[in-house]
């Protein structure tokens, strides 16, 4: 049995996607309303865009993106603190490749090195700690990412711990996912905000498979007993995609919203057990501000006491840093919870574009503005 | 940011696992999975391995379309 990686092509295929299409197309008859279903996952963002899914979709069936990127949500005092160390003390700084070139109020991590600073991209958290074991120096490693990264980063500060290493440092910005959907529902229907008077409602949600495989589909039952919202645990292939839309044009047409999982190669009811036992042994949450939601309870990754000696919040002296944000025109606030698509921010394409970036939606690969810009200027304004 | 992909496990030592895409390889450790297997397909995220790809649900997803097209 020496198959490569069974059959993923498949989920490609142009036959099984048409069919899927035209279920869908069947579907939003039945349905006689306009509905909108958000992806909040950066990676199906992309993909949706890649594939061209969004005008396969009838037209009453509209697809709007969320909060689904880590980079993008990272509010900018985040990234002026991370540039603030790199100025004022002698460190190596190591981030994801997102992080690398989202601008902050004056400068970059990119431009920073360019200036000579030692700033280097890993691809694991786990390199970080190689990198501390050879060099003399701090080496201070920008930790972003939801539910999905932090069992890694977990690990990687565990392991910190019992190999006495003691020249590295975690810049905690991990986002509990969980409760900033809540916001993001809450917000949507008016409850809470005067900020937002949208006149879209969400009807259901692609929800974020890899994210999924760490928290299991049991983590999102509210949503539907709660809000009675409907949301479909969605793969990446393009026939995963048709399929979680179709799956969630069902709960419309017999209008029992509930939590359904697609990717059931991968997710499972309870997630991964020994990775949601680690995020609980070394975060905890606490309250923290999104970039487009603002400040969400309990969403907000910190190191518990036992592991605070390698927070470098605690062992570098940080300003404190408060960001203006009316005196800018970008809007990746409002392209983030899908209040507005990213032509009708007056920069997109014109100020903000993949190479030069004013706002964090085009930076990161898995931006909305990034996704628009790339694969769907030719059409659909 | 999420992004995980797809490999085949060829070797494990300790905490770490040698896996394989398409001519690919490369090291991933294994501390969220401690039960991955040889020859197991996982899915690797920031070089963890996060879960073990259930090949027979996939491939009953794919008989279901090959059904349908064969009765089209």
């Amino acid at each position: 049995m020496n198959h490569l990686y069974f059959d993923l092509p498949k989920f490609k295929d142009k036959k099984n996607v048409e069919i899927e299409v035209e279920k869908i197309h069947k579907l939003s008859k039945k349905i006689n309303r306009k509905v909108c279903i958000m992806e909040v996952c950066g990676t199906h963002t992309m993909q949706i865009a890649k594939y061209g899914i969004r005008k396969m979709m009838p037209e009453n069936v509209k697809l709007i993106s969320g909060p689904g990127c880590p980079v993008c949500v990272t509010p900018q005092e985040y990234i002026d603190k991370a540039i603030y160390i790199l100025k004022n003390y002698d460190v190596i700084i190591t981030t994801f490749g997102d992080l690398y070139r989202v601008v902050g109020t004056e400068s970059s991590l990119e431009k920073e090195r360019i200036n000579g600073k030692d700033v280097r991209i890993v691809y694991s958290p786990y390199e970080s700690l190689d990198i501390a074991k050879s060099v003399n120096k701090p080496v201070v490693f920008l930790s972003i990412g939801f539910e999905t990264t932090m069992p890694a980063v977990a690990c990687t500060i565990k392991e910190a711990k019992r190999s006495n290493i003691n020249n590295l440092y975690f810049f905690i910005g991990n986002k509990f996912f969980l409760p900033a959907l809540e916001t993001l529902i809450l917000f949507n229907r008016n409850f809470l905000s005067p900020f937002i008077k949208t006149e879209m409602f969400i009807d259901g949600f692609l929800l974020p498979g890899h994210l999924s495989v760490i928290v299991g589909e049991e983590s999102y039952l509210w949503v539907a007993e709660r809000y009675g919202l409907s949301g479909v645990i969605t793969g990446f292939e393009p026939l995963d995609i048709v399929r979680g839309i179709r799956m969630l044009l069902e709960t419309f047409v017999d209008s029992q919203p509930r939590i359904q999982n697609e990717y059931v190669r991968v997710v499972s009811y309870e997630g991964n057990k020994f990775a949601k036992k680690v995020i609980s042994e070394v975060f905890e949450p606490t309250g923290g501000s999104w970039r487009g939601l603002g400040f969400i309870d309990e969403s907000t990754a910190k190191l518990k006491k036992e592991y605070e000696m390698f927070d470098a919040e605690k062992v570098f002296n940080i300003p404190n840093i408060t960001i203006n944000l009316s005196n800018t025109k970008c809007k990746c606030n409002e392209v983030l919870i899908g209040k507005i698509t990213p032509f009708e921010c007056p920069l997109f394409e014109k100020v903000c574009t993949p190479e030069n970036p004013v706002g964090a939606c085009m930076v990161s690969s898995e931006g909305a503005c990034a996704a628009y810009y790339k694969y769907e200027r030719c059409y659909l304004r | 940011m999420c992004v995980a992909i797809p490999m085949r496990v060829v070797e494990i030592d300790g905490n770490q696992a040698v896996c394989e895409y398409e001519g690919i390889r490369r090291t991933a450790r294994i501390d969220l999975l401690p039960n991955v297997k040889v020859g197991d397909y996982v899915l690797i995220h920031v070089g963890f391995v996060i879960q073990k790809i259930d090949i027979n649900a996939a491939e009953e997803i794919l008989m279901l379309y090959k059904q349908m097209e064969e009765t089209l």
